[in-house]
């Protein structure tokens, strides 16, 4: 039997996967059989719903998941590996690290609407980045400081470039 | 009748050219970027020809080599698609120097269109009702104050060149007027290197009906309806249907025929559009016309049965259109969803990357024109439009009812896609009574949405992806399972100190 811990979103969810064909979510028993049709395709038949879904394995334990056009992402971790998480979680260090900000995708930064050293609220737009001839407003994910922002207006960003950090 | 068209376009509009292309026998060539190698449009074309890197500018808008390459292979005529090089008066003329016909219209009446005040001018010297306003840009700031007082407020300002809702700005009373009338100039030098402005009426939940038009060298002229296209956000259509559920048949024949005066005002040959805005009255007021196909062409096709593209073509090559007004009549509902990469939920962010499983509805009534497969990656270099999913029956509320129908059907996955939002759209009580106008899509029903949404998510779907990935996870592991974890610890880590 494997026990798991997987985040989504904000909610934990415990899976025990009991054999091939058995396992238990959330204290609830499934029966489930798993097809793989190609790479990263799946068709999932849990009880008796049959779910066309798509999972990429990002690294090992972060997966994304898409289901019915959304996106859902989740980190698996083993119960050992969820109390190590824990103790980083709690050590600050962590904290910090997490409040990057990075480009969701390629682009040009089209405004910045704050400055380092503002106070920002949750939900606050930070960044206008102008892609695929889109306007996309790039908001505050945590209340706090901008600590530092490392673009300026009119410059190209890559998926992945740090934009601006929070603490 | 033309032996090869090279289709300076990608993606689903391309594939549509291609199609009619082979429908009457004339071999079709089709251009690509680094980034469309393995697209259909690419795969489906007779021939196909690397014209340049990813980016637009040095790929499908690359005059020079599209031109060249038109002569190398023997094309008689370009067809442009929509976007791109559709609406260039220059494009145009080069074409005309290098004697390649071009499917559209001449560059006289793109040029006529293409500037919204000399438009404005001209329709009201043809008797098309235009939006209260000024009809040449405004010189300085007393002079639009004092034509804002006489429209009476609230007013838009708007750039001359303009398009796609940039340059545009809303004011209320004159107190506003200054600090407007500054800021739209610099936004409309900025966007558009012109810093034309005009002034008109702001009309109260306006709806958006358009006419699509087809006219030949002849001069001959026919109407094909209207069509409903108000489901907008940020000016962008994502539903449009044929016909308008608000249009009455009085309505339709006052509407219709001052597109067709439009069309006439201009000269205009090849398919086009009369876009209007109707308030609550039915009083209906020229926007702007679009001297192309479009992207909503389908359910015009649905319900008039006609082939637009195959119309384009004949005019094109100088023949007279193949129908008349009187051979035309409406046949029940087409109701077309824009399926895009992108999602609703998060401010209608792109998505990017690769499309891991496409599989698309089919069944009674539906029509799907897409450009994408399973494997097709969605780049930032262009528009995240995957496929256009059209419905048809005989009346609107069946048309509903094949479209949601269609949606459940519809699987992309790889990719975060509009499909969940457009069946709440469709099956939205407003919507399906055709009470809507084009501030449906408008703050509160997205924040209602949302909520809704995040309830709903957080039941049955996370529960579905924890038990998947959980799957994978236990799988991939597989008998080294114990032997892996103080590894893998390290592994994420790392990555969490990245």
């Amino acid at each position: 039997m494997n026990e798991f811990v997987v985040s989504v979103n904000n909610s934990k969810i415990d899976v025990k996967i009991i054999d091939e064909n058995n396992l238990i979510a959330n204290n609830v028993e499934y029966k489930f059989e798993l097809l793989t049709l190609s790479d990263h395709s799946y068709i999932l038949k849990l009880n008796e719903r049959v779910i066309d879904l798509t999972s990429v394995q990002i690294d090992n334990g972060n997966f994304k998941i898409f289901l019915d056009g959304q996106l859902i992402e989740t980190a698996v971790r083993t119960a050992l590996q969820e109390k190590a998480f824990k103790l980083l979680e709690n050590s600050g260090e962590f904290q910090k690290r997490h409040t990057d900000v990075k480009a969701p995708m390629p682009g040009l930064i089209l405004k910045v609407k704050k400055k380092e050293g503002d106070k920002v609220e949750i939900g606050d737009s930070i960044i206008i980045l102008e892609a695929m001839k889109m306007e996309n407003d790039l908001k505050a994910h945590a209340s706090g400081i901008i600590e530092k922002i490392y673009i300026t207006e009119g410059s190209a960003v890559e998926k992945g470039n740090l934009l601006f950090s929070i603490t | 009748m033309f032996k090869k068209i090279l289709i300076a376009n990608r993606g689903e509009i391309a594939v549509r050219v291609i199609r009619t292309c082979r429908d009457f026998g004339i071999k079709s060539a089709s251009i690509f970027s680094d980034a469309d190698i393995a697209s259909l449009h690419t795969r489906l074309a007779d021939e196909s020809y690397h014209i340049g890197s990813s980016a637009a500018s040095d790929s499908y808008l690359n005059k020079e080599k599209i031109i060249k390459l038109a002569k190398e292979i023997g094309a008689d005529a370009i067809h442009p698609g929509y976007g791109f090089f559709s609406e260039n008066a220059e494009f145009i003329r080069a074409l005309e120097k290098n004697k390649i016909t071009f499917i559209g219209p001449s560059s006289k009446s793109v040029s006529l269109m293409g500037s919204k005040t000399e438009a404005r001018k001209l329709m009201a010297k043809h008797g098309v009702p235009i939006v209260p306003g000024t009809t040449s840009p405004i010189k300085s700031l007393e002079e639009g104050l004092s034509a804002a007082k006489e429209i009476g407020y609230p007013v838009l300002l708007k750039a001359a060149a303009g398009g796609g809702g940039k340059g545009m700005r809303k004011i209320s009373s004159a107190d506003e007027f200054q600090s407007a009338f500054e800021a739209t100039k610099r936004e409309a030098l900025k966007a558009f290197a012109n810093d034309d402005i005009y002034i008109e009426k702001f009309i109260e939940n306006p709806r958006h009906i358009e006419v699509q038009i087809l006219g030949d060298k002849q001069g001959n002229y026919v109407h094909l309806f209207e069509r409903e296209c108000s489901i907008q956000r940020r000016h962008q259509k994502i539903i449009e249907e044929a016909p308008s559920s608000f249009v009455d048949e009085t309505t339709r024949q006052k509407i219709t025929s001052a597109a067709v005066d439009a069309a006439k005002a201009c000269g205009y040959y090849n398919a086009g559009t009369v876009e209007f805005l109707m308030d609550s009255d039915k009083n209906f007021y020229f926007l702007e016309m679009n001297t192309r196909l479009q992207v909503e062409h389908p359910v015009t096709e649905l319900i008039t049965g006609k082939d637009l593209v195959k119309e384009q073509i004949y005019v094109a090559m100088g023949n007279s259109l193949s129908f008349k007004q009187s051979d035309l009549k409406i046949n029940g509902h087409a109701l077309e969803c824009r399926i895009y990469a992108e999602d609703p939920m998060n401010d209608f962010l792109p998505s990017t990357g690769q499309i891991i499983r496409y599989l698309q509805p089919a069944g009674p009534g539906i029509r799907v024109d897409s450009g994408f497969d399973s494997g097709s990656q969605i780049t930032v270099h262009y528009d995240p439009l995957i496929s256009k999913l059209v419905s048809w029956s005989d009346s609107r509320d069946s048309s509903i009812n094949r479209m949601l129908r269609a949606l459940s059907e519809f699987v992309v996955t790889g990719l975060v896609t509009n499909i969940p939002f457009l069946k709440i759209i469709v099956d939205n009580p407003s919507f399906r009574k055709g009470d809507f106008s084009i501030n449906f899509l408008n703050e509160e029903f997205m924040n209602e949405l949302k909520k809704v949404n995040e309830k709903q998510e957080s039941a049955e779907k996370e529960i579905t992806a924890a038990i998947i990935s959980s799957i994978i996870k236990s799988k991939s592991t597989g008998r080294s399972y114990k032997q892996s974890d103080s590894s893998s610890i390290n592994s994420w880590q790392e990555q969490m100190y990245e």
